[in-house]
């Protein structure tokens, strides 16, 4: 029960020392900010710590297979490590390379097969076009040239040669500009969505601070009275 | 042997388990699915040492600045990552002290991230104040109804013609706003497929000198 | 030694502080502050790029003391000028005492003939004896070495017996030779400046025409008196200009006609010709002596040969008939004669080429029998244009280190080092240059508007005030605002919105429907505490209905925070705890982002549960899973886009056919809706009004509390709506602000 209220009592403050950033910048705000940050990443890093010790520790002590197949990426570890030291920075060259290879290929087999790949296939359907009647031919006109339109709004190399220009121009230099109107309705989707998840946080905030607050007077009203 | 060991080396080892890795998928052969599954595991232990790494320079950054003026933020900061590292790898680790983790993370870690989480919607508040303060452009005026269109759209106003808002944030989400994000989606897919090929072949080589 | 990194002095080895400033001394090597490099404590200077280390202030006992700069070997021109009112050079010290003690040398004595057919014709043709030049007074031939009076012209008139050819005058020479009468000789005698042998050097002219044009603006005066004048010239030389000095008013050539005397034969060779010839082996000066003991005087004196050669009051008894080649009008009093051993300047094979900085042995020994003659050259006054070309000292110049090896040993100043190429760090500053009065003028105006107290005007500073404060007022404002619209429903009921409708709530409630019983599905909770108050409201329904459809739920996060949110959303809507075990089993966090999505996708078996702190293939509700393979569905509970769509790129990649639902936050829905199109996720449950059409279609009984989040956000989105709409307004009418 102490250790409940003085949770909430200093979970109450951390909320209020946040929330005055609305009068403006000011120390006790970043103040917070700094707690925040200290606080996540010294959380981040103590799971981190634990998991690696979980997984690896057990494949070390057992007398198995799976030791070297530890021991390898351990040690690549301990190498990183040195990324610390400028004048030993380059033994950490490996580990960085293993990191920076299957992460490339993960990334890049992920973005081909999972996005790419079905993604422009819908595009191509005509799925979107028949299904719904008029209606939905009209919606799957708009989604094509929207997707198509978007891609080419990043189009910014011209031809050199006059005629060819003249045609992009018409061509593609069209399409992209309804690109951008399809962005821009997209970008606005985005603020808008994000505004309401930030705002549904902010409510939930609120509502926790009332509510502690309410109980925190309880609480007090309830020993003095 | 200087330049072998920090440049051709690494850029080797870097191509080889990326095109090993890039064949485990490609290829549904056992023999590469297991040394890709391998080489992504090997990748998981390290990435998790690159997290302390980033843990150590960010003490080490702060503890500089800690010792100059001004410098009470950077020691706040430093406390609390310590103690944050303490009370946590303690309740991970012995069962007893599970309820400081619990209350660490209850009172004083979730109220924090809440509320900036939250702080956010004020900033874009101010911002859709002031969208058309420097722009005053056609697409800017798309991008404002856009965002009219979304919010109001949200919940189904129990006014006349609310039931119509929300069917068309429902359309505006379904049609024009899907066909953006799916050419964004393409564009950055092929953005990661040609960052990709060019650490696979060597052309960046962000860990090397 | 230890070079103090400080103050540069040198300390013993192993000692830990400087003897001079006290400075800690580096113990286990340098650091080169140009190029990092680690070099041994001894080191001066860096053995990678050459930085000096050690700072010159302090003079290093150990380097080489910088020596007496030392006479350049092989260069006869003084390098440094000659120090005032001393002698300076030893050479010439020898030289005059040479010739002091010399008597007059005999006629060609000690210097053998050329022989025939070796004299070079430009040096033939500068075999004309003085000719009708007649010194003035001409010193005694006891005084004036040979080779010197041979070199005299005499002031008056030029003795005609062996007038030179014109043939052996060489044409840059008549050039330049006026053919004017015959020069008074009561010409002024050239004044002090003009030295005696330079004086001599003129042709006794014949009357020089006075009213010869004068020469162009482009020509200067001195020239144009050295043309050949219409007619005869009148034997008054010309009052020299100002600008003309007297030695060269007086280079007259003489108006008659060069008596075209036959030149000599080529084997005859001119006395003075002959005494600078080698001389024999057996003569004692024949060697060549180096110039080892020769000193550079020091700066801004004049060299003893310089000074020694005085203007002698010139003499001219009439005009000369020829022009001697070189000719001096008068021989100064005391000029030693040349001894005989001086050999010719004209070497044959036989003579070795003195080495550079050797005195040959011919003007050593001049030096030594005819500068007593000269009885010291009598210093002639240099004149004042000859005295701008004087080399002057150079201040603060610091004397280039000698050369140490290679085959510059020796020698100074030939490739000059440390001026910015090797040793950057060191490199000596120029002097500056004293500022013109301009440059100081606008150093001073610079100087006052920096001290200017910047006074802005009041304008702006009214406007910079008012700024601030309207800004933060509105931010105020729209604080108030939105927290005035969060808080009021909880203190009046507004019925201002209807029951949520999310259509894709409905599929995903069809798609979980239809999971069979203990069916495990694989949970990536990818939000943390900074979402959970949206999250929780998104996922705690689906966990529902996933825990009422008796699934097992396997949860693992590529987020630090994951677990420990996933286990308190799980301990609160799970009815009965000690269902945990076979009902949920937390993998804990995953690092490494995508590759620990392919990781997991791989193989659940290497995790550990984060509950029980058993390995994952102990779990109770880990039975038969070991991969996504043996999973029936994919749940990805994302806040963030990108957490989205990697689960959903690796899951399509990995395993295409098993079934992907995605229950993410309000900013995460926008993402989603491509990959609904594609039926690459079946079902979608997005934000708060999402969850709460899910409670509502699962009737859980959280209503209440989804009517105060819901009518506080809606009314808090109808607020900022309005307010982007005010404000588009007001900037829109009050026009754009820059």
């Amino acid at each position: 029960m102490t250790a409940d209220l003085i949770g909430l009592i200093v979970g109450t403050l951390l909320t209020l020392l946040v929330l005055s950033y609305i009068l403006g910048d000011n120390p006790l705000y970043r103040l917070a900010l700094h707690l925040l940050v200290g606080a996540t990443v010294g959380y981040g890093v103590a799971v981190t710590v634990v998991t690696v010790l979980r997984t690896v520790l057990p494949a070390l002590q057992n007398d198995s297979p799976d030791r070297v197949r530890v021991l390898i990426p351990v040690i690549l570890g301990i190498l990183l490590l040195f990324k610390g030291f400028p004048r030993w920075s380059a033994w950490g060259n490996f580990s960085t390379a293993l990191l920076v290879g299957v992460g490339a290929a993960v990334a890049l087999s992920g973005a081909l097969l999972g996005t790419i790949i079905p993604q422009a296939a819908a595009v191509g359907s005509l799925d979107d076009w028949l299904r719904g009647g008029a209606y939905g031919l009209l919606n799957g006109f708009l989604v094509t040239v929207g997707t198509i339109g978007a891609l080419l709004a990043f189009a910014f190399t011209v031809p050199r040669r006059p005629t060819l220009q003249r045609l992009w121009n018409n061509s593609v230099g069209v399409l992209g500009q309804m690109g951008r109107l399809f962005l821009l309705a997209t970008f606005g989707a985005a603020f808008a969505t994000a505004l309401t998840a930030s705002l549904t946080v902010l409510v939930g905030r609120v509502y926790a601070v009332v509510i502690g607050l309410q109980r925190l007077l309880t609480l007090l009203g309830m020993s003095s009275g | 042997m200087d330049r072998l060991v920090t440049r051709i080396l690494p850029t080797a080892f870097a191509m080889g388990t990326g095109l090993l890795v890039l064949l485990g998928y490609l290829l549904p052969l056992p023999l590469l699915v297991s040394v890709r599954d391998e080489l992504v595991r090997w990748a998981v232990i390290v990435a998790a040492f690159a997290f302390i790494l980033g843990f150590f320079n960010l003490l080490r950054v702060h503890s500089r600045r800690a010792r100059k003026s001004g410098g009470l933020y950077s020691a706040v900061l430093i406390l609390a990552a310590l103690v944050s590292l303490t009370v946590t790898t303690g309740a991970l680790l012995v069962p007893l002290l599970r309820f400081l983790g619990d209350w660490w993370f209850r009172h004083v870690l979730s109220p924090l991230q809440a509320t900036v989480a939250g702080l956010v919607a004020f900033v874009l508040a101010v911002a859709a104040f002031r969208l058309l303060r420097h722009r005053r452009e056609a697409g800017v005026l798309v991008f404002l109804g856009a965002a009219l269109i979304v919010l109001l759209g949200t919940l189904p106003l129990m006014v006349p013609g609310g039931d119509w808002l929300m069917n068309l944030r429902m359309w505006w989400m379904n049609v024009p706003a899907m066909a953006g994000m799916r050419g964004l989606l393409i564009g950055v897919g092929l953005g990661v497929l040609l960052v990709g090929l060019r650490v696979l072949t060597g052309t960046d080589r962000p860990y090397s000198e | 030694m230890i070079y103090c990194p400080k103050c540069g002095t040198a300390n013993r080895q192993g000692s830990k502080f400087c003897n001079e400033c006290g400075g800690p001394l580096p113990t286990t090597g340098l650091r080169c502050p140009m190029c990092g490099a680690m070099n041994p404590t001894g080191n001066l200077f860096c053995d990678r790029c050459h930085t000096r280390l050690i700072p010159t202030e302090r003079v290093l006992p150990e380097e080489t003391k910088p020596e007496p700069p030392s006479p350049l070997k092989g260069i006869s021109l003084p390098s440094v000028p000659l120090a005032e009112g001393g002698v300076g050079e030893e050479w010439l010290a020898e030289l005059r005492a040479e010739a002091e003690e010399m008597g007059p040398a005999p006629e060609g004595a000690g210097v053998a003939p050329l022989p025939e057919g070796e004299i070079p014709p430009w040096l033939a043709e500068l075999t004309a004896p003085a000719g009708p030049v007649a010194p003035k007074a001409p010193p005694p031939e006891a005084t004036v070495p040979e080779w010197l009076a041979e070199l005299t012209a005499p002031a008056g008139p030029v003795a005609p017996e062996a007038p030179p050819s014109e043939a052996t005058v060489p044409e840059w020479l008549a050039e330049l030779t006026a053919p004017a009468g015959p020069v008074a000789p009561e010409a002024p005698p050239s004044e002090a400046t003009v030295p005696e042998w330079l004086a001599e050097l003129e042709v006794p002219a014949g009357p020089v025409a006075p009213e010869a044009p004068p020469p162009e603006a482009a020509v200067p005066e001195w020239l144009t008196e050295l043309e050949v004048p219409a007619g005869p010239v009148a034997p008054e030389a010309p009052p020299p200009e100002a600008a003309v000095p007297e030695w060269l008013a007086e280079l007259e050539v003489p108006a008659g006609p060069v008596a075209p005397e036959a030149p000599p034969p080529e084997a005859a060779v001119p006395e003075w010709l002959a005494e600078l010839e080698v001389p024999s082996r057996s003569s004692p000066e024949a060697s060549v002596p180096p110039l080892a003991g020769i000193t550079v005087p020091p700066s801004g004196e004049i060299p003893d040969w310089l000074r020694e050669v005085q203007a002698a009051p010139q003499v001219q008894e009439g005009p000369p008939a020829k022009l001697p080649p070189i000719a001096l009008v008068d021989v100064p009093t005391g000029m030693p004669a040349v001894p005989e051993s001086v050999p010719p300047v004209l070497l044959d094979e036989e003579t070795p080429i003195p080495a550079p900085g050797e005195i040959p042995d011919w003007l050593r020994a001049a030096s030594e029998e005819a500068l007593s003659e000269f009885g010291g050259l009598v210093p002639a006054e240099i004149p004042e244009w000859l005295r701008a070309l004087q080399p002057r000292a150079e201040v603060g110049v610091e004397e280039e280190p000698a050369e140490t090896e290679g085959f510059l040993t020796g020698l100074r100043g030939l490739l000059p080092i440390g001026r910015g190429l090797d040793m950057p760090a060191t490199a000596q500053p120029s002097l500056p240059r004293a500022p013109s009065p301009a440059a100081v003028a606008r150093a001073e105006l610079l100087q006052g508007l920096l001290s200017r107290p910047l006074i802005a005007s009041p304008m702006a500073a009214a406007r910079e005030v008012q700024r601030p404060t309207g800004w933060a007022l509105a931010r105020f404002l729209v604080g108030v605002i939105l927290l005035g619209a969060i808080l009021l429903p909880m203190l009046i009921r507004l019925p201002l919105f209807g029951p949520p409708v999310a259509p894709t709530v409905e599929a995903l409630f069809a798609v979980v429907n239809q999971l069979s019983s203990s069916i495990p599905v694989l949970v990536a909770w990818e939000y943390g505490p900074a979402e959970a108050e949206e999250m929780d409201r998104v996922a705690g329904p689906l966990i529902d209905h996933l825990l009422r459809q008796e699934a097992r739920l396997v949860v693992v996060s590529t987020r630090p925070e994951g677990p420990a949110v996933a286990e308190v959303l799980l301990a609160s809507r799970l009815a009965d705890p000690s269902e945990r075990p076979r009902r949920i089993a937390n993998l804990g966090y995953m690092p490494g982002q995508a590759a620990g999505v392919r990781a997991v996708l791989g193989n659940l078996d290497d995790r550990t549960e984060v509950s029980t702190g058993l390995p994952a293939s102990q779990a109770e509700a880990m039975v038969g899973v070991r991969s996504v393979a043996d999973v029936g569905m994919v749940v990805v509970l994302a806040a963030q886009p990108d957490d989205l769509r990697v689960w959903v790129e690796q899951v399509s990649a990995a395993r295409p056919d098993v079934p992907i639902v995605a229950g993410v936050s309000a900013r995460a829905e926008l993402m989603s809706t491509p990959y609904l199109t594609t039926g690459q996720i079946r079902g979608m449950v997005a934000g708060l009004t999402g969850g709460a059409a899910y409670e509502e279609k699962l009737d859980t009984g959280w209503g209440r509390e989804y009517e105060y989040y819901l009518n506080s956000l809606g009314l808090a989105q109808i607020a900022v709506a309005a307010l982007a709409v005010i404000g588009a307004l007001i900037f829109l009418v009050g026009g754009r602000k820059r």
